[in-house]
């Protein structure tokens, strides 16, 4: 076998194992079960939540901010490593730009699903008010899904072509579907300055567009005069938070392809440490964001704030406070200071904790906010003085972290993970066709 | 002695028992006795306008007083010992009733020249049937708006309709309709003079839309007469000057009032980002279309 062959055997598609087609009907099924609740959601409306007046912005808000930041950094993870042109990129651009796209979606979809009446979508458009941030969320959200899908398909463009010409023969009909996507991908001239123009333009573009989503997401929150949300340091610190949130979810699922897909000989130990080191630096600077955001407040606070870090600290959130500051950011953050614990095991574990602690950190930013409005809470059930998520909120977020790695794991499934025509082209392999162009 | 523990401890229990039996049937006979329904009635009548009947209904049980809320009672008037059904009307959540009628024209007094309203309740499983009248003597109330060497007076006289008499040393107030509660511009105590008249100076300083403001004048559960209301509209208030920024451009404003930075950087990154989108979803059109 060719080295070439044997590059596309080790990175193209690869049937399901056992364990994979296991995997796929968990999340098949957990995305069943979640769009069932939906639609009892819709039929019997936000009743079935345990949102109420106060606490109206709940579990699916915290979802959603948990996507957009995933995503927000695995484009710009993607953006800067291809403009600075790291050698160690590889591994991840293609792993980024997928986590990038399925979060977005999903981002897009969660916010809907938060809508007691998406029927009513089309009123956000029509009338839509610019002063709004929620209105610059409803342009950003679409804008940078667009863009986040070109940046995942403008490189991949050589790849399908490999895989259509590869499957000529023994699948004509996954050839085909190859072709339709490859866009007569011949490695042209023409085509590959289109391609490379194209890429540097989205590259250049996803950042800014990056940073301002997320700022939005920030504003959504920081531009309503509430106890903890009201703060001029919070489009940076959501900022940072995603590239913890972001960059764990990335090396977590790093990971796992290499580990299901045996590509260790392609994802080594040596761009594991590498961001690893990224990803302490990400951890380093939230910290340093955290201890702003807690501790002037606790100097400087009236008696509506201290009794909302009361809460964090000491009270009711004291608890997940504490698990998901210690354990999901100090912690990590010290563990990955140790070069041996960079290493592909290690990190992984460690990123979990990341991904989850980010995950409840998001949890903890809108839920105890809403709990503590400056008018005081009164003439309300007691219920609506606590929020707990019901189990509709329950299986239905559960459903769109499934459905999101049900995107990842299809794309996996059937897209190079890594770019085997760049592979090819730096291995200096006869099948390379760049040089043909070149020359 | 232990014979003697034994039969205290089979006494003790035969009370016991005995006291869990009578409580379980107290409870019972409790759960099964009706509450008494408590209902008060307000007679109001406003000139040239309707007269109304604001009932509520109350119950005492386990020592507060609760509101009877969805019970239906029948309003009638009564002549000559003989009830006339006028009309029923459902208690609210709050276990208040409100029974309009156009005037008192639809009802008659007796030979004295006294109305006597009520509301009875039937009863129901839970509640006793229960009822209360009000009796009251028709008085109208005459008031005008006189301005005296530029200052305004708002002047009444209050009368007995049946008696064609005027009513003296009737307590009455002036004030002026306001948002949460009127605002009374008259003394606290004021009283109808021997000709059933008053005079009440009206300050010039009262604001109000357009500087219209909606005088009062009013006899409050007089034990004769109920309620009676005389309203009048006097162009004698300072009119506001709202103090708004909803036609400027602002953060805060209507949709179409967005300040024009906001306008112009939104759709500066709109058409910018789209613009280059198109731009890119063209070259993925050249690279289908280019051949080797």
């Amino acid at each position: 076998m060719s080295r070439f062959e044997q590059l596309i055997q080790d990175l193209g598609p690869r049937k399901f194992s056992l364990k994979g087609k296991l995997w796929m009907a968990l999340l098949i099924v957990i995305s069943v079960a979640g769009i069932a609740a939906y639609v009892d959601q819709l039929i019997r409306g936000q009743e079935v939540t345990n949102m109420r007046d106060y606490v109206l912005w709940g579990f699916y808000i915290s979802n959603f901010v948990f996507f957009v930041a995933t995503s927000f950094v695995a484009a710009i993870v993607v953006a800067v490593l291809r403009l600075t042109n790291n050698e160690w990129r590889r591994p991840f651009v293609r792993l980024a730009e997928i986590v990038a796209v399925a979060c977005i979606i999903m981002a897009g979809i969660t916010i809907m699903i938060d809508m007691a009446r998406p029927d009513r979508i089309l009123n956000l458009f029509v009338h839509a008010r610019l002063q709004s941030p929620i209105t610059w969320d409803v342009i950003i959200i679409p804008t940078f899904m667009a863009v986040s899908i070109l940046l995942l398909y403008f490189p991949m463009l050589p790849d399908l072509a490999i895989l259509r010409d590869h499957y000529r023969d023994k699948h004509p009909r996954l050839s085909k579907i190859y072709g339709i996507f490859a866009l007569k991908w011949q490695w042209t001239k023409q085509q590959l300055r289109l391609q490379q123009k194209s890429i540097q333009i989205v590259v250049l573009l996803i950042i800014p567009l990056g940073l301002i989503l997320e700022s939005i997401d920030a504003y959504l929150f920081s531009t309503t005069y509430r106890v903890g949300w009201d703060s001029s340091n919070f489009a940076p610190y959501f900022i940072s938070g995603a590239m913890v949130s972001g960059l764990g979810t990335l090396v977590a699922l790093v990971y796992v392809v290499r580990k299901n897909k045996k590509l260790e000989n392609y994802i080594t130990d040596y761009h594991f440490e590498k961001i690893g080191r990224l990803l302490v630096l990400a951890l380093m600077i939230y910290i340093y964001f955290n201890i702003n955001e807690y501790l002037v407040p606790l100097f400087t606070s009236k008696e509506a704030e201290s009794e909302h870090l009361n809460t964090l600290l000491v009270g009711d959130y004291a608890v997940p406070f504490w698990l998901v500051t210690i354990g999901g950011l100090v912690l990590p953050a010290l563990l990955l200071l140790f070069k041996r614990l960079r290493k592909p095991r290690p990190m992984f574990y460690i990123s979990l904790l990341v991904v989850l602690g980010s995950y409840w950190k998001r949890y903890l930013i809108v839920t105890p906010t809403l709990l503590h409005p400056y008018l005081p809470i009164q003439g309300v059930p007691e219920s609506w003085r606590h929020y707990f998520p019901s189990l509709h909120e329950w299986a239905i977020t559960g459903a769109t972290l499934a459905m999101a790695l049900l995107i990842i794991t299809l794309l996996v499934r059937y897209v190079p993970v890594i770019s085997i025509d760049r592979l090819a082209e730096e291995e200096g392999l006869e099948e390379a066709k760049h040089k043909e162009a070149a020359a | 002695m232990k014979t003697k523990q034994i039969s205290n401890l089979a006494v003790l229990r035969f009370l016991s028992l005995g006291l869990a039996l009578m409580l379980a049937t107290g409870v019972r006979a409790q759960a099964t006795e009706k509450q008494r329904v408590r209902l008060s009635a307000n007679y109001t009548k406003v000139m040239n306008g309707p007269v109304y009947l604001d009932l509520q209904a109350t119950a005492r049980i386990d020592n507060s007083n609760v509101d009877v809320a969805g019970i239906e009672l029948e309003v009638y008037y009564e002549r000559d010992g003989e009830e006339m059904a006028l009309g029923t009307v459902n208690t609210n959540e709050s276990g208040k009733a409100h029974f309009e009628m156009e005037s008192l024209k639809a009802i008659k007094p007796d030979s004295t020249g006294l109305y006597t309203l009520g509301a009875a309740f039937g009863g129901n499983d839970a509640f006793r049937a229960a009822s209360r009248t009000v009796s009251f003597r028709d008085a109208a109330i005459s008031a005008k708006l006189e301005t005296r060497d530029s200052v305004s007076y708002v002047n009444a006289t209050l009368s007995d309709a049946a008696a064609d008499s005027l009513i003296a040393d009737a307590l009455i107030r002036v004030q002026v309709v306001r948002l949460f509660r009127p605002l009374r511009i008259s003394e606290e105590f004021l009283s109808t003079d021997s000709d059933g008249a008053i005079s009440v100076e009206v300050p010039t300083d009262i604001p109000g839309k357009d500087g219209l403001l909606q005088l009062q004048v009013v006899i409050a559960d007089n034990d004769d007469y109920g309620t009676v209301i005389a309203a009048l509209d006097a162009p004698i208030g300072t009119p506001f000057v709202e103090d708004t920024t909803y036609f400027e451009r602002t953060l805060w404003g209507p949709r179409g009032r967005t300040p024009l930075f906001i306008v112009l950087f939104t759709g500066v990154l709109i058409v910018g980002s789209w613009g280059v989108i198109v731009y890119l979803i063209r070259n993925l059109f050249k690279i289908a279309k280019n051949k080797p």
